[in-house]
Parts: structure tokens; C-alpha cells; sequence
């Protein structure tokens, strides 16, 4: 009795903490209903003849609501489908056109296995089997589940490619994503020009105009040189902004410290009216594409200036050292971003022009922000297409020849 | 004297920059690494590429890039026809590394202590340019993720009217690679082989094991779901083509590599696998995929069966996806495989596919249906379900566009 009487309380607190410690494992799996689900409300739908695709991306919250399971947290993005087919085939949706590395839900139910009772595991994995986007849709009928992607900041670009055996189908879907507002959203376009300062060219006028006019930004209080402008769009906002995301530039909140060192450059006393980030995979390094709207325009379509930056800093062990390390050859950030725009398929014809300040590698330029560049003096002007332009369908001018 | 140096400064400042004649630093020719060279003729373009070893890459440049995944390739595109040519290196490689980047991950980064321009000028000097004129040749190296055992890449080149992509598959020296024990002569002998119809291709695969076993014979393990059809240059140049990767055999450096990479949380995308058993002998090719992951890749093995289909030899296999690492009785630590197979087998037919190394496609059974709630295990114990049909690849080492697969039916398939 005493022995007991003693081992009591220990005992009791034994038991509490093992309850406690089971209990994290103790959890059922409770989901929702998706087809009452918020973010059915923003469908973006798409028909190519007899295949019509429906397509939206719940927000991180509006996952957790659904299924408990915090996948924006892991880097998993689910993009939800519908595939209605109405052809008399049967129709192939080949997921890996959506993301080249999407997570299986069996793969998701795996990393999301802690914390659950036994059965509440079985639950989870089932319904994340059975709502995974099913790859065959029979004739006459439609099907609807979720591919898990990466998770891609800001609006989310992905193809969806279907076939049937006589046909394929190419979709490309923006969805814009509730509570991310980027930068240029911030921009009232339409008031940044008076009528008298814009300037209406052909596209010869362009090119001998690029020679003379803004080299390079400059600081907030416009006296120290910055970057150079080596790149120049000419395209409507919608086909650039659909260039940008069909070549996975990312876009930035405005203010976001990715871009800070971005906001430190000014062009007609503004900051860039938007940047974009595009990196490796492994996340080595980062590219940085900062745009302004400038007064050009060719015929109605607008002229964008824009700087092409590489962040090296991601590469470094010593980061510390240093803020920023930018790559000084601008010309080779420029190739990369003319070739982004090449493979994106949004190359309509692109030239070279001059414009850019002459900097030997020997003899660098210094900007204000401390890092210093060189380049051959080319700008690479690209004029983008409303619709994809095939790799060998783009047009090369011949403008100037001293590019390397 | 400080107001004459700065009147002197805005004096000459404007001028240089005004000079037009730009002296690139690049070089126009750069000589080839070793005499490992492959070449490729399409239209008006001769291009010539080589990579060199780790060793080589040591002293050409001075540093020792493989360490920091940097695997530099010597290209050289000769412009035989009358107009400017581009070549895009981004088609080589997606993510390839700038001249500067490849030098700035070898350098001291304390900025004050300047040390680095000469590396940075003499990896500079030998980068490839993108603009090859009519009647010149331009070659130099350009940066790119390392890749042992076989190094394949496309050669991406433009001109105003014209453009070629040209697939090379470069050896690069230093790799056990496992496929290169088998004596494929005695494998089977002469009477052995067969050659079949397709119709006797779908009773003979239908017939074989349902799965893999372990070296006795005696245990089940994961299901044989894949089949495929082609000489081994083609599935080889098919899935290097997708990104897959050799394997390493087993042996003391391998080991210590993967031992490396476990502690370190590095990744060793070469990782010799083990061994599983179809007709009572171990894998004869195993390839792999890495993933964003260390622990999450792609595996398959095969196995040449000895039969013939238009002259191509049939394979047999099982692939499976690695979704995470656990621990087991038998092997400490193994794999967790994707229960659901059958959308490993699929991904497999969507990668190949759109990496244009495959011509047709179809299903055979074999392995037997498992259902979700009554899934079979391997041998290490990893539960799966399946519909139970193998998938049948013809494979083809020439790039074959997407919309000209051909999805092959056996009997009554609708």
C-alpha cells in the first residue's frame, strides 16, 4: 500500500505526459468537401475544340481549411483541374506538362504521415489518393483533382497538355493568387505619360533613337550612374506580362526585400515599375529583370526599358562579407534573359541596338550601389508576340554587328 | 589641382566611352580539351564539342570547377553557310553558369583583398560567344551543371532562315558505371534468342514473373511493370535524352561516396543500388532520376530478356519512386517507394515522351492486379497496389516529336 501510495503521483505523471505525447499521434484526418470549396469561385476555363479545361489554385489557408494539411509550408502548391472531354476519344492529360517534378499524392500523404492515429493516417492517404487528378478522361465525360506542384510566389503559370490519339491540346493558364498584389499592380500606367511626352516611332526610328537616349538609371537624388538599360521590350503589358510568366520570371510584392537593391535604381524619378526573379533550380543564384514603361512607343505598342542583373550572392559560403554580388558581365545576364524569351516561345523578332556605354573588361564601370559592370555597348530590343511564336519562327534583325 | 584633375576627368570620360571599338576579351578560337571529340553537320552548321575530365578541367583552368558542380563543355560551331548564326547555350543548359559566376565560385570572396581578376579573366577569355559569322569558326567553353558518366546535351543553333538542334552523348571519364560489366555476348546464347510478332510479344510478356526476387528465388518483390523495346544505344541515348542517370557498381570509392552524401545531405546522383533478380540473375542496367531531394529520385532496373521484336531487343523491368527514407529490419535504412506504381509507370511514359525518345506505347498484363486496400509488399517490405499491366516503350535514340507516338492496341483494347 505505501509502496503504491508512494509510486502514485510519478505514475500519474507518467501517464499524463504519455497521453500527452500520444496524443500529437492520436490526431483523425478530417476533410472537407472540395466541390463546396471557396476558391471553386475563381475558375479560370479554357476550350480548344472538343476539350475544355477548367482550372484554379487554392490559396495556403484556403488548403488548410480543406484537408488540415499545411502543403504551402513544404513548398507544395496543389492546382486544381477539371478536364471536360466532348471528344469521341478518349483524352490523356499528361500531369508532367504541369510541373516536370509534381509530387504524387502518395507522396504527400508520406510527408504529411506524423502526428496522425492509425486510421486517421489511412484516411489522409485515401483522399489524397482519390482527389490526385486522374490522367484518363473517358469520351463524354469530365474528371477533376488536384496536381501537387511547386510552390511558385505570386500568379501561377502552368501548361496543361492533353491528347487524344489523332489530336493535342496546349493550354497555358495564369491564376492570379488572393493576397498577392506585385509590385506593378501598384503603377497607374495610363498617368504616367502626358499626351506631349509620348513619342510615337517606327521600329528604324527605334533603333537610331536607342543609341541616344537613357543609357542607364540613375540614384534617387538622379546624379550617380546605375545599371545600363540593355534590354528594351516593345509589346502590349498583357503579352509581356505573359511572356515574363510563361518564362517563370517571378513576380515581387512591392517593397518585398527581394527586390530592395532593385528600388535603389530610378529611371524618370521613378523606382522600376516591376521586377522579376527568375533562379536555378538549386537556387544558386538569382536573376533580376527590373522594367520601366518609358514615353517610346511603336506605333500603339508601348517601349519598356529594362535592366538584366545576376546575383551571384547565392553562390557565396561568405555572404556575410558582402550585400550584394552582382555578376559585372550585364551582357551575359542580357543573352540569358534574350534566351528566357527565346524558349518561353514569346520572341516575335528581336535586334540589337547600341545605346549601352562601351566598358572594357579591363576598365569596368562603377555604379552607385557599389558593384561595376562591363558590356560590349549592345541592347538587346525584343518585341513580343500576343501569341507563342515557335523557336525557329523567330525573326533576327540585323541591326548592329558588333555584338559577340 | 583637384578642380584641373576633375575638369581633365569630365574631359576624358565622355570620350571613352564614346569609343566604338569594342575589343572583345573573348577569344574567337579555343582548343579543344582532348581528343574526345564528337561531331555533328546539320545544313550550314559543323559543330564540334568535347568535355573534358576533371582532371583536364584542372588544368586548363587552374581549379578544380567538378568540386563545385561546374562541368565546363568545349563547343565549336563552324558557320559554312553566308549567314550569321546564334548559338543559345541556354539549349545546352537551362541553368548553365556566366564565365564570371563559374570563377567567382572558386574565389576568395573577401572583396578587399582584389586576388581574383586573373582567374576571373582567364575563365572569361575561353567562354563561348553567341554569334558565329558566315565563313568563321567560334568555339569556347561554356558552363555547365556537372554530369559524370555520360554527359548529353543538345546544341541549339539559329539562323535568320534556319535551325538545328543536334543530341550529343559524351562519355566523361571517371565513373564505374555498372552496365559496363555485362558481357551482353553471353547472355543468351544463339538459340536462344527469338524473334516474335507482336502478338507473340504481348502472350510471351504476359507470361513472364509478375515481379523481381531477392537472390534465391524464393521471396516477391516489386512488381516487373515496365517493358521496353530498343537496342541498348537507344534506350540509353532515350533516357540520358529524359535525364536519367548511370549507376554506379559497388565498390570502395562508390560506398564512400554514398556515405558522403548521407551525412552531408549532399547528392550523389551516381549511388550504386542493389541488387534484385529476374531470370536468377541481378539487374543488367540500373538508371536513376534525382529529384529536388537527396532522398527523392527515380529508380528502375532492367533486364534484356531473349526475345526480339523488329530486330530490337526486349527489356523487362520495374521502376519505382523513392519518396522518403525509412527504416527496416533487413536493410537498416531503404527507400520508401510510392505505393501507387501504376502513376510511377505513367510518369515514366510522360517523361520519355516528352523528351522525344519514344515511338509507341501500350499495355500488357502480367503483374496482377492489387487493389488499394490490398496491396502486396516488396521485398523490404513497402506495401503497393496496381491495376496490374506493364507498360510496353519503344524506344528510339532519334528524337521523335510528341504527336507522332503511336499508341499501340493488342486484341479487343478499346
Amino acid at each position: 500500500m505505501t509502496t503504491g501510495a508512494t509510486r502514485t503521483p510519478a505514475f500519474g505523471v507518467f501517464i499524463v505526459f504519455l497521453l500527452l505525447a500520444s496524443g500529437c499521434a492520436t490526431r483523425p484526418f478530417e476533410a472537407r468537401d472540395v466541390d463546396k470549396a471557396a476558391f471553386l469561385d475563381r475558375i479560370v476555363t479554357q476550350q480548344q475544340g472538343a476539350v475544355r479545361i477548367s482550372a484554379t489554385v487554392p490559396t495556403a489557408e484556403e488548403v488548410i481549411a480543406i484537408t488540415g494539411l499545411d502543403l504551402y509550408a513544404r513548398g507544395i502548391q496543389p492546382v486544381w483541374l477539371r478536364v471536360e472531354n466532348n471528344d469521341s476519344r478518349q483524352v490523356r492529360v499528361a500531369l508532367l506538362s504541369i510541373d516536370s517534378e509534381y509530387y504524387s499524392p502518395m507522396e504527400v500523404a508520406w510527408y504529411f504521415r506524423k502526428g496522425y492515429s492509425k486510421d486517421g493516417k489511412k484516411a489522409m492517404e485515401r483522399w489524397l489518393y482519390e482527389h490526385g487528378m486522374p490522367r484518363i478522361v473517358p469520351p463524354g465525360e469530365s474528371r477533376s483533382g488536384l496536381v501537387f506542384t511547386h510552390l511558385a510566389e505570386g500568379t501561377k503559370g502552368f501548361n496543361v497538355d492533353a491528347y487524344t490519339t489523332r489530336q493535342s491540346f496546349n493550354f497555358t493558364f495564369f491564376v492570379t493568387m488572393p493576397g498577392f498584389e506585385p509590385d506593378y499592380m501598384d503603377v497607374r500606367f495610363a498617368e504616367l505619360y502626358s499626351d506631349d511626352e509620348i513619342r510615337v516611332v517606327d521600329v528604324p526610328g527605334l533603333r537610331t533613337l536607342l543609341n541616344d537616349v537613357d543609357c542607364c538609371s540613375v540614384d534617387s537624388d538622379g546624379q550617380a550612374g546605375g545599371d545600363p538599360f540593355n534590354v528594351v521590350f516593345v509589346g502590349t503589358p498583357g503579352a509581356l506580362r505573359r511572356a515574363l510568366l510563361r518564362s517563370q520570371w517571378q513576380e515581387t510584392r512591392s517593397g518585398s526585400a527581394e527586390s530592395a537593391l532593385a528600388r535603389r535604381h530610378f529611371y524618370r524619378g521613378r523606382i522600376p515599375d516591376g521586377t522579376f526573379h527568375k533562379s536555378r533550380p538549386d537556387g544558386s543564384e538569382q536573376k533580376e529583370l527590373r522594367i520601366w514603361l518609358s514615353p517610346l512607343r511603336v506605333g500603339e505598342t508601348p517601349v519598356w526599358f529594362a535592366q538584366a542583373s545576376y546575383n551571384m550572392s547565392g553562390t557565396s559560403r561568405a555572404q556575410s562579407y558582402e550585400e550584394y554580388q552582382i555578376d559585372p558581365d550585364v551582357d551575359d545576364a542580357r543573352a540569358f534573359v534574350l534566351q528566357s524569351f527565346w524558349y518561353g516561345q514569346s520572341l516575335q523578332k528581336f535586334g540589337m541596338a547600341a545605346g549601352v556605354p562601351v566598358a572594357a573588361f579591363d576598365a569596368p564601370r562603377q555604379t552607385f550601389t557599389g558593384s561595376s559592370w562591363f558590356s560590349d555597348g549592345g541592347r538587346a530590343v525584343l518585341f513580343i508576340g500576343e501569341q507563342p511564336v515557335a523557336l525557329d519562327e523567330t525573326e533576327i534583325l540585323f541591326w548592329e554587328t558588333f555584338i559577340d | 589641382m583637384t578642380s584641373r584633375l576633375a575638369l581633365l576627368l569630365c574631359w576624358v570620360l565622355p570620350i571613352a566611352a564614346m569609343a566604338e571599338d569594342y575589343e572583345p576579351l573573348r577569344q574567337q578560337s579555343v582548343p579543344p580539351p582532348n581528343e574526345r571529340v564528337f561531331v555533328n553537320t546539320e545544313g550550314g552548321a559543323r559543330v564540334t564539342t568535347a568535355v573534358p575530365s576533371a582532371e583536364e578541367v584542372a588544368d586548363i583552368f587552374g581549379a578544380r570547377l567538378y568540386r563545385r558542380n561546374i562541368q565546363p563543355v568545349w563547343v565549336q560551331v563552324e558557320n559554312l553557310g553566308e549567314q550569321v548564326l546564334w548559338f543559345l547555350p541556354a539549349g545546352l543548359d537551362s541553368g548553365y553558369f556566366t564565365p564570371i559566376e563559374t570563377s567567382y565560385r572558386l574565389q576568395n570572396r573577401i572583396p578587399l583583398l582584389n586576388l581574383n581578376r586573373d582567374i576571373n579573366e582567364a575563365v572569361y577569355r575561353r567562354s563561348m560567344g553567341v554569334k558565329v559569322d558566315p565563313g568563321t569558326v567560334r568555339s569556347g567553353y561554356i558552363f555547365t551543371r556537372l554530369d559524370q558518366g555520360t554527359k548529353s546535351f543538345n546544341v541549339d543553333v539559329f539562323s535568320p532562315t534556319e535551325s538545328y538542334t543536334m543530341t550529343f552523348f559524351v562519355p566523361v571519364p571517371g565513373l564505374r558505371v555498372d552496365h559496363y560489366n555485362v558481357d551482353w555476348d553471353t547472355l543468351y546464347a544463339p538459340g536462344e534468342l527469338r524473334d516474335v510478332s507482336l502478338d507473340e510479344l504481348h502472350a510471351e510478356i504476359a507470361a513472364m514473373p509478375c515481379c523481381v526476387t531477392d537472390k534465391k528465388g524464393e521471396n516477391l518483390g516489386d512488381p516487373l511493370n515496365i517493358v521496353i523495346v530498343g537496342d541498348l544505344t537507344d534506350a540509353y541515348y532515350g533516357f540520358m535524352r529524359a535525364g536519367w542517370d548511370e549507376t554506379e557498381t559497388i565498390y570502395g570509392g562508390s560506398l564512400w561516396r554514398t556515405l558522403k552524401s548521407t551525412l552531408s545531405g549532399s547528392e550523389y546522383r551516381y549511388s550504386p543500388v542493389s541488387a534484385l533478380y529476374v531470370f536468377g540473375r541481378a539487374q543488367d542496367v540500373a538508371l536513376q532520376k534525382a529529384r529536388s531531394s537527396i532522398d527523392e529520385r527515380n529508380h528502375l532496373r532492367l533486364w534484356m530478356t531473349p526475345l526480339r521484336y523488329a530486330g530490337k531487343p526486349v527489356w523487362i523491368g520495374q521502376i519505382s519512386r523513392d519518396i522518403g527514407v525509412r527504416f527496416t529490419k533487413k536493410t537498416i535504412t531503404t527507400h520508401k517507394i510510392d505505393p501507387n506504381v501504376d502513376e510511377t509507370r505513367e510518369y515514366l511514359l510522360e517523361d520519355l515522351a516528352y523528351a522525344q525518345s519514344l515511338q509507341g506505347f501500350g499495355y500488357i498484363p502480367g503483374v496482377g492486379a492489387a487493389a488499394f486496400d490490398e496491396p502486396r509488399g516488396n521485398l523490404t517490405g513497402d506495401p503497393y497496389f496496381t491495376d496490374g499491366r506493364r507498360i510496353l516503350l519503344l524506344v528510339s535514340s532519334e528524337p521523335v516529336d510528341i504527336g507522332e507516338l503511336t499508341r499501340i492496341r493488342f486484341g479487343a483494347e478499346p
